[in-house]
């Protein structure tokens, strides 16, 4: 089974209809779930999401979204993650390692649970994740 | 050692089904011997768990909000 890890520009493309990449998040959100794919987010790119939907699509359509999120992690749809003291410390690490300024902590953080789970795939359009050289879905 | 876990719901006469995705991965057929452990769990729990995967009403929503604009 294919583990995809969904990153916050994830989440913001597929609710946001004026995103550049709507409709290719939403046709990789469909093709994901099609496949029953596992599926993680970490609490720090829910709430990332959550505070540019309530911005750019108003408070209603943020509720929701987030009563969403929480019905798919009751229900096992969605695997969510809180970052323990263990993970900021190896993504700590691994962010001063790295020179390239566009990567910053929340990205380590993304590359430490993805490496520590096996996660195949990131379904992201955040360029900066490339530097791990993990797969970004879908390819824009 | 192939274990599986769902969620169902026990109907009148005392019986639980068990579901065929579950049957395919373990391989189960007329005969075969199963250990059984059950936990009770809330009814609400067991109802966001039997509809269909919440994620994709996700799909929905991004719709809802395309006809507002």
């Amino acid at each position: 089974m294919i583990k995809v890890f969904i990153e916050s520009s994830a989440w913001c493309a597929l609710i946001h209809a004026r995103h550049p990449f709507h409709d290719q998040a939403k046709d990789y959100f469909q093709q994901i779930l099609e496949s029953r794919a596992r599926l993680y987010s970490n609490i720090q790119e829910i709430n990332s999401a959550l505070s540019f939907i309530k911005k750019e699509c108003g408070l209603e359509i943020a509720v929701e979204f987030s009563k969403l999120i929480e019905d798919a992690v009751l229900s096992t749809n969605l695997r969510l993650s809180w970052p323990t003291r263990r993970l900021r410390r190896s993504s700590l690490k691994l962010f001063f390692s790295i020179k390239e300024s566009s990567v910053d902590i929340r990205h380590c953080y993304i590359f430490e649970e993805v490496r520590k789970k096996k996660i195949n795939i990131i379904f992201s359009f955040d360029e900066a994740l490339k530097t791990f050289a993990i797969p970004l879905m879908p390819q824009v | 050692m192939k274990t599986g876990t769902f969620i169902a719901e026990i109907n009148g006469s005392g019986n639980l089904d068990i579901p065929v995705d579950i049957k395919d991965r373990l391989n189960l057929t007329e005969g075969d011997k199963v250990e059984i452990s059950l936990k009770k769990i809330r009814s609400k729990r067991l109802e966001v768990i039997i509809r269909k995967n919440p994620l994709h009403k996700i799909l929905e929503l991004a719709e809802l909000k395309e006809t507002e604009l």
